[in-house]
């Protein structure tokens, strides 16, 4: 036993060593100096203001000990291997132990009989609570690959002998454990750079890579105090904990399995530290994360140990892996802590009895849940995300963090023909979530996707907290994950669908708890959480925010009608317009580029008639007549209409709300759908998330309702309507549990995307752009609408990528428009002399993309569109098939290109009179850059014409020398070069953009601050320093 | 536990019946129909026009002008008749050759005349007119030794093109032009009919036109010799193209020269301005319907607005894929001298028939000559208030021009010219009345000067020209005058 500073505990723990019933114990004790310092509470233990010396203790109990003494403190480890050396003999066992603990009379004799009966190497006891041997402590330790442990025990577990088998653990801890003397010498005892702390996982490790086995025995059974943490500075034992776990870690594991883990152990240390920071337990994340990099710098110390292993190597290192926990121990122990926090909500409740049964259930289904969503998403893990719809590829060209930043500041927005201004604040979000994701493009796009779902139905689950029981609550979210809106905006590619399902959720929350009487720093912090969401979201679905007021309008006429109080009514309606202003002003400057003629279809959405009609049986199955069996899924209906006329007093308050969500979006949708009134709308699809949020909340009501009177056995008029509603709404889940079978929530294996690689990137004769013309469901970019159901959108040559998706707007999408119309309405056979300037080389007429319009369920082809366009004499057909046509523009003009005399002539007019009489010509193509501006080119005196919208901070840099910009064509930019000389073009810009960009920042930074509790997170900021 | 309600509150009762009225809306408006939008579609028309819209600039696509042969010449006729000058670019293609470019200035009110031949050698020549900035109407003239020919240009290449009328009786020469004016190769298939049968030859089929070009097939060699009846379509399976038919009549009752623009599709109706049941003159109707079904149809014969203002209709069924001869010299109720005709099909009740195409030829004996002519009718649609000739009308003779009223309403008519003052009624042609159903035979008085002809009528009327055929030749060529569409609404 080794004696360190110990306290009133003591003599009791000599005492039960003194008292085993092995016959043939013989006891050493090691004082370690400094003990002395806490002999007072001993003393006042034995002998009231008498000091008294361990020794003197040992000595009075356990006369025939021996004892010796330890000048300095080299650790435990160090100095329990001392035992190899003073005690002779390889026949015997060394049990060895803190001195906080006490043994049961019988532990060493049962801990001995084991290692005969179970030939084992290392075995250890039962460790219970000091002050309550009822609560268990340790029954050994399961460990993960990064020597992470996983808790076998659950916080103050009551010891009901339900872990009273024999069995093999990985480690013992080293408070108490017995180890054959050979072995123990063999191995050469703890590894003596362990102060403390993991000495006890690295030493049964090296057992394990022995052979020997590692036993629990329970029989055997000792009181642990386990508070050497209160002897030793907190700060430390996390840092000492995990230097020590990482060097055991990458000393002991396997050649070819240590790169693997070191990798491991950083992304977890990464993500603990994202995690910790808002979250709670950032010190042992930054201090996981610089052990990990400290390892670097003790290399040659863990090259010599593992050579002073691999003579000790007589398993295989993937038998050892075996024998730890798959996966992340901290991720269990994360699940293990929400459960808990279930529990107690269970306990909560006024049925004691049944909570842990209910707390079950919940378990059971919400990981129920959770595995229909991964299941029916595999084939996004293992085959990726189809490019269809809104789900764009992330590259690491265009989507590069670097790139996406430098883009932010640039003050140039590339999407479409490229224009001077506020670059979307998205981009910089996505900069951030690449760095977050390790630049790996592939893996944050699947997961996000997914995710979305999940982050959706986590909401639903925390809508209702405090108002129903957990119970009604998990039929909520249940309705709300079995809700095939979600799966079929997986199916057909619409993120943003995806992005409202996910965060209406949090929104009602907030809405719940902005009408609750929150004030001061918490009611600060919900409105600062409530700005960041809007925001993050309105930078992705800046239609987001007109939802928004329709789910504030609905809640507060939906909390009016159930006669809720004005005053808390009040609330939701401040968090709203803290919200919009909030969103739009963290996302100015790029807000402000909503100020055109476009802006309420850009912030509301479109109106009736650029829409094509739904009907109301395809609205109300959230499906868009998608399934086959979609109609079943009305069913998800009944208990929201059953709820108002059953429920009562709160629970009504809420089937109120949520059948207005229903029926009040319902109707709006249905008026606007027939073209009763013409009312710009958000995407349909968003709006059905809140029927969705509805029909949940409904049923929630409901089963809050119907558990709360359960207890009832009498007959009530309602139990057979509610009977009728539950067997309707399990029917009703049938449609998006039938989605899940495919693994893609039958997503198309076969895109349109995978047909636009015939147009070239980036071609030798010279950078151009694709119009993308047809129904505005098969176009692959947000778009404007041109006539009837034809809409249209520009990109530039290459593959579509997520940066494509913004686009501003520029005066050459109104010639674009212009030219088209003209197509359209047969003005002209020679548009494509229209479209030579705007580089237009290709004009795409997606028909079957794969996600909106598939090959079984093809969207009417624009027939009238195709046929015009057939007409154009400019126009040469490259591709034509069912799904999709491409005509080639044989009049384009190289995006950037040096151009001829006469073109350059015809650049200082403007007008279609212009375009149309002659077609233009470029003398020599110029390469573009990534972004704006371009390579460096060798130029003669000409006129170098750029398709992009005029801008005076473009420039054309001729041997230093700055040509300035005019325009041409009457849209676009042209520089005439007057002297001969190496050549490049730039944008300059401006140093307001800078500005304005890092006030941004700075208003995030209020903002983020002012959500997560400044003190709380100086607090931590300053505990890290120290 | 609190106690628990066993009945209904009223605001329950309110929530929910509100909420099943609500979702009764919902299925009432759902199940009415949208409403519908006007939208103003382009007009679609089997004829060439001149477009009444606002465009940015229009084309024509003349059918071709033979090339080879030193006696014959053709001219493109652009006029002006806006009081703005506009710009029209000139593509002539022609068979192996690189397009021949050319721009041209037409001043406002006047016309300008483009040989057609310029800058380029081929067996045919066909030209698409561009005109940028401006209103204008194009024409194709030939000056042919067997008779002068006047033919319009389309305004749009088509997917298909019908002729019901062809002749190589006595080795008449029956050309086919077939103009491609896209960058990409045109790939049709002919087929055609003729007295005893329908012929899709192997060769024929997936035959490509070359991008940018002109090809000629002289029907006779492609299997159709010595066919007193032969109609042609045309159907593009990729791309689209302009095909116009030249005509050599050598005997068997048919002499003279024709080039005609094919109809782009087929109608239910088609109107003829000038029906001739005149000593000397030998009329037919040829009617190719196109279609897999037969088709009942009926001739009516108007002469004006009086009780014997019509006769009773001829009924007739042209058979599936077939080309049927109406002799409307043999109908007994035919009127005497000079009458409208519309062609109609009849549908069966509860389904539309498909359309047809109807070709009118009269062989006019003279002396001891026949000079044939062949009009395409009116298309249905094609009625207007405004009609132009840009190439002008042959002066001096009684029936230079001849106009049937569309309607059952008398109708007021003027004639006027394209003249450096504008556009200006001729002398004693500014309010010609016509009857309700009537026609107007209208002779333009000798010695007025070239330019482009505007016929305007208070209601929609069809306009026929009848030409003289030059170099001495008796009888007459007919042709359409161009309608301005969607037709203008008469203020007067």
């Amino acid at each position: 036993m080794v004696v360190y500073q110990p306290g009133p505990w003591f003599r009791e723990a000599v005492e039960a060593l003194a008292n085993q019933t092995y016959p043939q114990l013989q006891s050493l004790f090691f004082i370690v100096d400094g003990a002395t310092s806490e002999l007072d509470d001993v003393a006042a233990d034995v002998a009231i203001d008498v000091p008294v010396d361990p020794a003197d203790v040992i000595a009075s109990l356990m006369p025939h000990a021996v004892i010796r003494r330890v000048s300095g403190n080299p650790g435990y480890g160090a100095v329990i291997n001392e035992v190899s050396r003073l005690v002779e003999g390889d026949g015997g066992f060394f049990c060895l132990m803190h001195d906080d603990v006490a043994l049961e009379p019988q532990a060493i004799e049962r801990m001995v009989e084991e290692v005969f009966r179970s030939n084992a190497g290392v075995v250890g006891p039962k460790l219970v609570e000091w002050d309550d041997p009822t609560i268990l402590q340790s029954v050994g330790m399961h460990v993960d690959r990064i020597g992470e442990i996983e808790p076998t025990i659950g916080l103050n577990e009551k010891d009901q002998e339900q872990h009273d088998s024999v069995r093999d653990v990985f480690a013992l801890s080293s408070a108490c454990l017995l180890i054959r003397s050979d072995l123990f010498r063999e191995l050469g005892g703890f590894d003596r750079h362990i102060e403390f702390f993991g000495e006890d996982i690295d030493l049964c490790w090296r057992v394990h890579l022995s052979g020997a086995r590692v036993l629990i025995v329970p029989a055997a059974k000792a009181r642990h105090r386990n508070q050497i943490v209160i002897r030793t500075d907190a700060q430390s034992v996390e840092i000492e904990q995990a230097r020590n776990r990482v060097r055991s870690v990458v000393a002991l594991s396997g050649r070819w399995q240590l790169p693997l883990v070191v990798l491991q152990m950083l992304l977890i240390s990464v993500g603990q530290i994202v995690v910790g920071l808002f979250g709670g337990g950032l010190n042992s994340a930054v201090a996981s994360l610089r052990a990990t990099c400290g390892a670097v710098f003790d290399i040659p110390d863990i090259v010599r140990r593992r050579a002073e292993i691999r003579p000790l190597r007589r398993v295989a290192a993937s038998e050892i892996h075996a024998l730890q926990v798959s996966g992340s121990a901290r991720l269990t122990s994360f699940f293990r802590r929400r459960s808990r926090r279930i529990q107690q909500a269970a306990f909560a409740q006024r049925d004691t009895k049944e909570a842990i049964q209910h707390q079950r259930t919940v378990s059971i289904v919400s990981i129920a849940v959770v595995c229909f969503v991964l299941v029916g998403s595999r084939g996004f893990v293992t085959e990726g995300v189809q490019h269809v719809g809104e789900f764009l590829p992330l590259r690491e060209g265009s989507e590069s963090a670097r790139n996406l930043v430098t883009s932010y500041f640039s003050g140039w927005t590339n999407g479409g023909f490229g224009v001077a201004g506020s670059n979307p604040t998205g981009m910089m979000l996505v900069a951030l979530s690449v760095v977050a994701f390790f630049g790996q493009l592939g893996a944050l796009q699947s997961l996000s996707v997914v995710g979305f779902v999940l982050v959706g139905i986590a909401g639903m689950w925390r809508v209702p907290a405090g108002f129903f029981s957990i119970r009604a609550r998990l039929v909520g979210m249940v309705m709300y994950a079995a809700n095939p809106l979600p799966y079929l905006a997986l199916n057909k590619g619409r993120l943003s669908i995806l992005i409202v399902y996910a965060i209406v959720p949090w929104v009602l929350r907030m809405l719940v708890r902005a009408e609750s009487d929150v004030r001061g720093a918490k009611k600060t912090q919900m409105l600062a959480a409530s700005v960041l969401l809007a925001a993050v979201v309105s930078a992705f679905v800046p239609s987001f925010l007109s939802l928004l007021v329709w789910l504030v309008l609905l809640w507060v006429v939906g909390g009016a009608i159930a006669r809720v109080s004005q005053e808390a009514l009040r609330g939701p309606v401040q968090l709203l317009g803290v919200m919009l202003v909030g969103a739009l002003v963290l996302n100015a400057p790029w807000s402000s580029e909503f100020i055109n003629s476009r802006w309420l279809d850009q912030l509301v959405g479109l109106s009736a008639d650029s829409l094509s009609r739904v009907g109301l049986a395809q609205l109300a199955q959230f499906d868009g007549g998608f399934l086959r069996i979609g109609v079943i899924a009305l069913g998800l209906y009944v208990p929201v209409f059953v709820s108002v006329i059953v429920t009562r007093s709160a629970t009504f308050v809420w089937a109120t709300r949520s059948l207005l969500f229903v029926v009040g979006t319902g109707l709006l949708l249905v008026l606007v759908d027939a073209d009763v009134i013409g009312v710009p709308t958000p995407d349909f699809g968003m709006m059905l998330v809140v029927v969705g949020c509805g029909v949940s909340l409904g049923a929630a009501s409901l089963a809050g309702f119907v558990f709360d009177d359960e207890l009832s056995m009498s007959y009530r008029w309602w139990k057979p309507i509610v009977g009728v509603s539950v067997v309707a709404s399990l029917v009703g889940m049938l449609p998006a549990l039938s989605m899940s079978v495919g693994g893609s929530w039958g997503q198309s294996k076969t895109t349109v995307a995978q047909l636009y690689v015939q147009m070239q990137q980036n071609p030798p004769e010279g950078d151009y752009n694709v119009l993308y013309i047809g129904n505005r469901l098969t176009l692959p970019l947000p778009s404007q609408r041109l006539a009837d159901d034809v809409f249209f959108v520009v990109a530039d040559d290459g593959e579509l990528t997520f940066s494509d998706r913004w686009v501003n707007a520029s005066p050459l999408h109104d010639s674009v428009r212009d030219a088209m119309l003209a197509v359209v309405n047969r003005e002209t056979v020679r548009s494509g002399r229209l479209l030579a300037p705007l580089a237009v080389r290709y004009i795409v007429v997606p028909i079957v993309d794969g996600a909106e319009s598939t090959i079984s369920r093809p969207l009417p082809a624009p027939s009238d569109l195709l046929r015009a366009l057939a007409t154009q004499l400019d126009f040469r057909r490259v591709y034509q098939a069912s799904d999709l046509v491409i005509y080639e523009n044989v009049a384009w003009l190289p995006s950037l290109a040096v151009v001829d005399a006469q073109t350059a002539e015809l650049s200082k007019q403007a007008g279609d009179d212009v375009l149309l009489s002659s077609p233009l010509g470029a003398a020599s193509p110029i390469a573009r850059s990534q972004g704006i501006g371009s390579d460096v080119f060798q130029v003669e005196p000409s006129t170098v014409h750029f398709a992009v919208p005029f801008s005076e901070r473009l420039k054309l840099e001729v041997n230093g020398e700055v040509v300035g910009s005019r325009v041409a064509f009457g849209g676009t930019t042209a520089f005439d070069v007057e002297s001969a000389g190496s050549a490049r073009v730039v944008f300059d810009t401006p140093l307001t953009r800078y500005i304005f960009v890092l006030i941004q920042l700075a208003l995030w930074l209020v903002v983020i601050i002012a959500m997560f509790d400044l003190g709380r997170f100086a607090r931590r900021v300053n505990g890290l320093g120290k | 536990m609190s106690q628990q309600r066993t009945h209904l509150t009223i605001s329950q009762l309110v929530a929910f019946v509100v909420a099943l009225l609500v979702v009764g809306i919902m299925v009432f408006v759902d199940g009415r129909d949208a409403k519908t939008t006007e939208t103003t579609s382009p007009v679609a028309l089997e004829m060439p026009f001149v477009s009444a819209a606002a465009q940015s600039s229009s084309s024509w696509f003349c059918p071709g002008v033979p090339g080879n042969d030193g006696t014959i010449s053709g001219t493109i006729a652009i006029s002006n008749s806006s009081d703005a000058d506009f710009i029209a670019t000139i593509t002539r293609l022609g068979n192996g050759v690189a397009p021949v470019y050319s721009t041209v200035g037409v001043p406002a009110r006047s016309h300008v005349y483009e040989n057609v031949k310029e800058g380029i050698e081929s067996p045919y020549i066909s030209v698409i007119v561009e005109i940028i900035g401006g209103v204008g109407s194009v024409e194709q003239m030939i000056n042919h030794p067997a008779g002068n020919s006047v033919a319009l240009c389309a305004n749009e290449p088509a997917t298909e093109w019908h002729f019901a009328d062809g002749f190589t009786g006595a080795d008449s020469l029956h050309n086919l032009v077939l103009t491609n004016p896209y960058s990409d190769s045109t790939v049709v298939d002919i087929s055609f009919v003729t007295r005893d049968s329908t012929r899709e030859p192997a060769h024929l089929q997936g035959f490509v036109i070359p991008p940018l070009s002109v090809v000629a097939l002289n029907m006779a060699t492609e299997g159709a010799r010595n066919e007193p009846v032969l109609a042609v379509s045309v159907r593009a399976s990729a791309g689209k193209l302009v095909v116009g038919r030249s005509q050599h009549y050598l005997g068997d009752g048919r002499l003279g020269y024709t080039m005609a623009l094919g109809s782009s599709g087929t109608s239910p109706e088609w109107w003829f301005a000038d029906g001739e049941n005149i000593e000397g003159a030998n009329e037919q109707l040829v009617i190719l319907n196109p279609s897999d079904e037969d088709v009942a149809l009926s001739v009516l014969f108007v002469v004006g607005d009086g009780s014997d203002a019509t006769t009773q209709p001829a009924s007739l069924t042209a058979p599936a894929g077939r080309v049927t001869l109406f002799d409307t010299g043999s109908y007994p109720g035919v009127p005497t001298g000079r009458y409208g005709m519309i062609v109609s099909t009849v549908d069966v009740p509860g389904e539309v028939s498909p359309g047809v195409v109807v070709e009118q030829v009269i062989n006019r004996r003279i002396a001891n000559t026949v000079a044939t002519s062949v009009v395409l009718g009116a298309p249905y649609g094609a009625a207007s208030t405004i009609w132009s000739a840009p190439s002008g009308v042959s002066s001096g003779i009684e029936d230079a021009l001849i106009v049937f009223n569309a309607t059952p309403a008398e109708s007021v008519v003027s004639v006027s010219q394209v003249g450096p003052a504008g556009s200006v009624a001729l002398p004693g042609l500014e309010s010609v009345v016509l009857s309700a159903g009537g026609l107007a035979v209208i002779a333009i008085p000798a010695g007025i000067p070239e330019g482009e002809i505007i016929v305007r009528a208070t209601s929609p009327v069809v306009v026929q020209r009848m030409l003289l055929r030059g170099h001495d030749l008796p009888g007459r060529s007919a042709v359409l005058a161009i309608p301005t569409l969607p037709s203008p609404v008469d203020e007067s």
